[in-house]
C-alpha cells in the first residue's frame, strides 16, 4: 500500500479520537479521511494489528508569535521582517476498522502517540462506506474524494427514510437522483409532489429522454393555469380529477375548510349530501343546502348553518379538480413504475385530500394483501401533510394515514421517503420512524434540534457539521450506509423541476415588460393613474 | 476578595509619598530641576526610520533549572539566532551540577550561561553574516561585561565569568573584522549612568544618584519621542580595579578568582588583562513612540569606528548624537508598538521561550531515557512542575 504521510499522532489518544501534528504544506483538509495502520487491537488474550480509519474534524493553525494581543502596527512590524512559523495540528475522530467480513468495528484499543498517520487510500474508503458498490444506489462521492463513489444499500430502504435540508440545499436533486437509480431496480414509487419538483424527470438536462422516461407517469389535474412546466415540457401528463360525489360529508367539509369545531354546519352539509344521488358536484350541493336553508320547516339554527355552509361550498366552484377521472390505483402500484402526482397549483385542502386518498388507497391494498410489490412513497414538503402538534397549523386530513404508514407501513411493504425543510414542524411520530436520514445543510436551530432528537445515528460531531455543509453535500446516517457518511451528491441525469429560478434573468424580463408597457402608454395617463391610486 | 480593605487603607495612609514616587507632586528639588534642564539638552529627535543594514539578526536565550530528588541541579539553556529571510540557528547547552546549596548560585550560574550562550551563538555563525549586517542581542552589553568580575562560588565552575568575558572579547574583535554592527537592546533598564553623567557635567560628583534614568525619562519625556545623548562607558563600573587588571592581572586573579583550577590560571590572567583594553561601550536610551517605555541601547565603540578602550574613558563621556544615527534609524524602523519594542527581538523572544510543560514532560523524559535512570524532582520543584 503506497500511502501518503499526513503526520504523527500526538498527545492524549483514546478509542474515539486523536490529535495529530502535520506541516502546513501537507496538511489534510477538514473532512479528509486518515488511516493509522497497525493499531494493536485486542483479540482475546492476544493482539492483532488493524487499520483504523478516521476523519479530520478540526484543523488548527497557530503562531506563538502572531498572537491576537498584538496591534496592527505591531503585527506589521513583525510580518515585514520575519516569516513567522505557523504550526499546524488537527483533531480526527475515529470511524472504525473493517473486520474480515467487511463490517465496521469500533476499536477497543487506542493508537499510540508517535504513530504515523496517512491519508486514507480510496479503495479502503469505498469498502468502508459502501456495502456493495455494484448493486447499490449511487448518490455521489465522498465530500473530500471525488474518486470514491458512495452507493446506498437498497436494503436500507426497509426502514423509512427522511431527507432533511433547508431550502436550496439540494433535497430535490438528491431525491430525484435516488429515484432514477431506484426505479431500474424494479421499484414502485409514488411521488406526492406539491411543487412540480419531479415532473421533469423524463427529460435530461439538455431536453433528451432519460432512461426511465418510459416508466414514469406524471399525473396532473387538467385546466390549471400558470404551471411552471407545461404538459408538453414534461413529456406529456395523464389527467386526474376528483369525483365529488364520492366524497363523504367529512371529506367535503375538510376540502371546503369547514372546521371540525363547527359541528352544526358540518351536520347541515351531511344533511344536504343525503338529499343528493348519482353523479353530482358542488353546484348541486349548494342547491341542496339552499333548499334546507329556505325550507320553512327547518329550524332557524339549522337554516342559518345551511346558509353558512353555502359560503364555504361556493369556494369549491373555483377548484379545477372536479371530474370523474380518478388516478387508476392499479397503475400506481405497477412494478418498475414511477408515478409523479403533481399537486402544484391546488388548494392546500385539496392537496391534503389527494394525499390522504392516495395513501388510503395504497394502504387498503396493502392490508388486504393485494399489494404485490413494495411501494415507495415520496412525501415532499412532508411538514405540510403531516404537521406536528407544535407546527402552528391545523392537522390536515392526511396526517392520520401518514402516521399510520410511518408506524406500520414497512410490515406491509410501504416505505416512506419523507422530504422536508422544516423537521421542527413535522409530526414526531413520523420523523422518529425514519431510521435512516439523509441530512443536508441546516442552520435553523429549532430544525437542528428536531433532527438531533429524531436521529440516533447523528453524533455530536456530525450534528455540529450540519451548518457547515455546502450546497449538495449531505450526511447519511442509519442503514443506508455502513457508517455515517459525508457525501457530495452528484450524477443526476434527469431534469430538475425544483431548481432555483434565474432571478437575474427573470428581473431583466420584468424590466423589459415594464419599459414596453411604458412606451405604449401616454405619459399623462401615467400621472393620472398615479394620482388616482394615491 | 480577602485583604482588599486592608490594602486600600494602606495605600490611603501613604498616598502622598507614593504619588511623589510617580512625580505627580509638582514640587521639585534643586537637583531635580538641574536634571530636568540637563535632560532637555541631552534629548534629541529621532531620525527617520529606515532599514540601514544589509541584513538584520536577533539573538535571545531562555533557560530552566530543576533540582532533582538527590539534590543534583540540572540546567537547560537554549539560544536562538534569527534573521530576516527565515535565518534560524538554534544552540542548546545542558548541565548537571551537584553540590549547590545557595539559591543565588543557581540563578547566577544560569544567568552567566544564558549570557554566554547568546555570545557563543553569534560567534558560531558570524562567518556566515554578510558585511554591514546588524546583530541585536536582547539585553545590555556593558553590564554583562563588567558585573561579574569575580569567581562563581561553585566547585568546578569558578572560572565561568571569565569564559563569558573571553567570549565577549572575541566577539567584539570578530564583529570589527566582519564589519558587523553588534547592538544590545534592553526593553527595560534600571541604570543610573545617564543621571550620573548629567550631574557630573554640572559639577555634582554623585557616584550613586537617587534617580534612575528611566525615572527621569518617565517624568519628563514619556509622551515624546527621541533619544539621549550617547554616552561612552569606560571605567564606570570597574573604575577601582582597571589599573590592577592591566598592571597586575595575576594579583587580580588571586584576589577574585583564587579557586579556579591551576591549569586555567594563565588563560585567566590573559582574559583579565584584556578587560581594560576591551572596547568601551556606547549606550543611550531611546523612546521610539510617545508613551512607549524607553529602551536602553548598547554598542561596542569599535563597531561605530571609535577606537576607545575601557581604560581610555574615565569613567564615561558624552558623544556626538549623530554617532548613533544609523542604529537609531534601524531601531525606530524595527519598533512595532507597546509590546513589540523591536520586531525581531520580539519574535526571537517568543521562539526561544522554554515552557514549563516542555521541560517537565519532554526534556525530563528524554533525560531519563538517555541516562537510563528515573528522573524525579525534589518536592518543592514538583509543586511547580505539575
Amino acid at each position: 500500500m503506497n500511502l501518503r504521510k499526513a503526520g504523527y499522532v500526538v498527545g492524549e489518544v483514546d478509542t474515539t479520537r486523536f490529535t495529530f501534528v502535520s506541516d502546513i504544506e501537507s496538511f489534510p483538509p477538514r473532512y479528509e479521511y486518515l488511516v493509522i495502520p497497525n493499531v494493536d487491537e485486542r483479540e482475546g488474550i492476544g493482539k492483532k494489528p488493524v487499520v483504523v480509519l478516521a476523519q479530520v474534524n478540526r484543523i488548527i493553525n497557530y503562531s506563538d508569535i502572531l498572537g491576537e494581543g498584538l496591534s496592527l502596527d505591531e503585527l506589521e512590524s513583525i510580518i515585514n521582517r520575519y516569516t513567522a512559523t505557523t504550526k499546524v495540528f488537527g483533531e480526527a475522530k475515529i470511524l472504525g476498522y473493517l473486520n474480515r467480513r467487511g463490517e465496521v468495528i469500533m476499536p477497543r484499543s487506542a493508537a499510540v502517540p508517535g504513530q504515523e498517520v496517512f491519508i486514507a487510500p480510496s479503495d479502503l474508503l469505498e469498502r468502508f462506506f459502501t456495502k456493495d458498490i455494484r448493486s447499490g444506489i449511487p448518490i455521489g462521492t465522498l465530500i473530500t474524494r471525488d474518486e470514491v463513489k458512495v452507493a446506498l444499500d437498497p436494503n436500507g430502504f426497509r426502514r423509512h427514510v427522511a431527507v432533511i435540508a433547508q431550502t436550496g440545499a439540494g433535497k430535490s436533486y438528491l431525491v430525484g437522483l435516488m429515484l432514477e437509480n431506484l426505479l431500474p431496480l424494479g421499484a414502485t414509487v409514488i411521488v406526492l409532489d406539491p411543487n412540480s419538483d419531479y415532473v421533469m424527470m423524463r427529460r435530461t438536462g439538455d431536453g433528451g429522454a432519460t432512461a426511465i422516461a418510459d416508466d414514469l407517469v406524471v399525473y396532473r389535474p387538467p385546466g390549471l393555469k400558470g404551471r411552471r412546466y407545461s404538459d408538453q415540457e414534461v413529456g406529456g401528463a395523464e389527467p386526474y380529477t376528483i369525483d365529488f360525489s364520492k366524497l363523504n360529508a367529512g371529506q367535503v367539509c375538510d376540502v371546503a375548510g369547514i372546521s371540525s369545531r363547527w359541528a352544526v354546519i358540518r351536520e347541515a352539509v351531511g344533511d344536504a349530501l343525503g338529499q343528493l344521488q348519482g353523479i353530482y358536484g358542488p353546484p348541486q350541493l349548494i342547491e341542496a343546502l339552499e333548499r334546507i336553508a329556505l325550507n320553512p320547516a327547518t329550524d332557524a339554527r339549522k337554516a342559518k348553518a345551511a346558509m353558512s355552509a353555502t359560503t364555504y361550498i361556493r369556494r369549491l366552484l373555483n377548484y379545477k379538480i372536479w371530474g370523474s377521472q380518478d388516478i387508476p390505483l392499479g397503475e400506481l402500484v405497477k412494478p418498475k413504475r414511477l408515478s409523479v402526482i403533481d399537486l402544484a397549483g391546488l388548494q392546500r385542502n385539496v392537496s391534503e385530500y389527494i394525499v390522504q386518498k392516495t395513501l388510503d388507497d395504497v394502504w387498503g391494498l396493502a392490508v388486504t394483501g393485494s399489494l404485490e410489490y413494495p411501494v415507495f412513497i415520496v412525501l415532499e414538503e412532508a411538514h405540510n401533510f403531516a404537521p406536528g402538534s407544535g407546527a402552528g397549523q391545523r392537522s390536515g386530513s392526511s396526517l392520520g394515514i401518514i402516521e399510520r404508514i410511518a408506524a406500520e407501513g414497512r410490515k406491509f411493504g410501504i416505505f416512506l421517503l419523507v422530504v422536508t425543510q422544516r423537521p421542527n414542524k413535522i409530526s414526531s411520530n413520523v420523523l422518529s420512524q425514519c431510521n435512516s436520514q439523509i441530512i443536508m445543510r441546516l442552520t435553523n436551530p429549532e430544525d437542528m434540534s428536531a433532527v438531533r432528537r429524531s436521529s440516533e445515528g447523528l453524533s455530536e460531531d456530525l450534528f455540529n457539521d450540519l451548518p457547515g455543509l455546502n450546497k449538495g453535500e449531505a450526511i447519511v446516517v442509519g442503514e443506508l450506509t455502513k457508517v455515517p457518511t459525508m457525501v457530495r451528491v452528484t450524477g443526476r441525469r434527469s431534469g430538475e423541476g425544483g431548481s432555483d429560478i434565474d432571478l437575474e434573468e427573470a428581473l431583466r424580463g420584468a424590466l423589459k415588460a415594464y419599459e414596453l408597457a411604458k412606451k405604449m402608454k401616454p405619459e399623462e395617463d401615467d400621472d393620472k393613474e398615479y394620482k388616482t391610486r394615491w | 476578595m480577602k485583604f482588599i480593605g486592608e490594602f486600600v487603607q494602606e495605600i490611603d495612609k501613604k498616598k502622598t509619598s507614593f504619588q511623589q514616587l510617580f512625580g505627580l507632586d509638582e514640587k521639585q528639588s534643586k537637583l531635580e530641576s538641574i536634571l530636568k534642564e540637563e535632560l532637555e539638552s541631552h534629548w534629541h529627535p529621532l531620525p527617520e526610520p529606515r532599514n540601514v543594514f544589509t541584513e538584520e539578526y536577533s539573538v535571545d536565550s531562555s533557560s530552566a533549572s530543576r533540582t532533582l530528588s538527590n539534590g543534583i541541579d540540572f540546567f537547560i539553556i537554549r539560544a536562538l539566532m534569527l534573521g530576516t529571510g527565515n535565518y534560524n540557528k538554534p544552540k542548546l547547552r545542558f548541565e548537571m551540577v551537584k553540590g549547590i546549596r545557595d539559591y543565588n548560585v543557581i540563578t547566577g550560574f544560569e544567568r552567566i550561561l544564558r549570557d554566554l550562550i547568546e555570545i557563543e551563538i553569534v560567534l558560531d555563525n558570524i562567518e556566515e553574516l554578510p558585511e554591514n549586517s546588524i546583530v541585536l542581542i536582547d539585553g545590555n552589553l556593558y553590564g554583562r561585561f563588567t558585573h561579574l568580575l569575580q569567581e562563581l562560588h561553585l566547585r568546578g565552575w569558578h572560572h565561568l565569568p571569565l569564559v563569558l568575558l573571553d567570549a565577549m572579547q572575541r566577539l567584539f574583535e570578530a564583529c570589527v573584522e566582519r564589519k558587523v554592527m553588534l547592538v544590545g537592546v534592553s526593553k527595560f533598564s534600571k541604570t543610573r549612568v545617564v543621571t550620573a553623567a548629567m550631574l557630573s557635567e554640572r559639577g555634582y560628583d554623585v557616584a550613586d544618584p537617587d534617580h534612575l534614568d528611566v525615572e527621569l525619562l518617565y517624568r519628563w519625556k514619556h509622551r515624546e519621542t527621541g533619544y539621549t545623548t550617547p554616552l561612552l562607558l569606560g571605567e564606570y563600573a570597574v573604575e577601582k580595579e582597571v589599573k590592577n587588571m592591566y598592571g597586575d592581572p595575576d594579583g587580580y586573579r588571586r584576589r577574585f578568582f583564587n579557586n579556579i583550577d591551576p591549569s586555567r590560571r594563565e588563560w585567566a590572567n590573559g582574559v583579565i588583562e584584556g578587560i581594560p583594553s576591551s572596547p568601551a561601550i556606547v549606550m543611550f536610551h531611546m523612546i521610539p513612540k510617545g508613551g512607549a517605555q524607553p529602551m536602553r541601547v548598547d554598542i561596542p565603540a569599535c563597531s561605530l569606528g571609535i577606537d576607545k578602550k575601557i581604560m581610555d574613558v574615565t569613567p564615561f563621556e558624552f558623544m556626538e548624537p549623530h554617532t548613533v544615527t544609523d542604529v537609531a534609524k534601524q531601531l525606530t524602523a524595527d519598533f512595532g508598538g507597546r509590546d513589540v519594542y523591536n520586531a525581531l527581538l520580539y519574535v526571537v523572544d517568543r521562539e526561544v521561550r522554554l515552557g514549563v510543560k516542555a521541560v517537565d514532560t519532554v526534556y525530563k523524559s528524554v533525560l531519563g531515557q538517555e541516562l537510563g535512570v528515573p528522573i524525579e524532582y525534589d518536592r518543592s520543584s514538583r509543586r511547580f512542575a505539575r
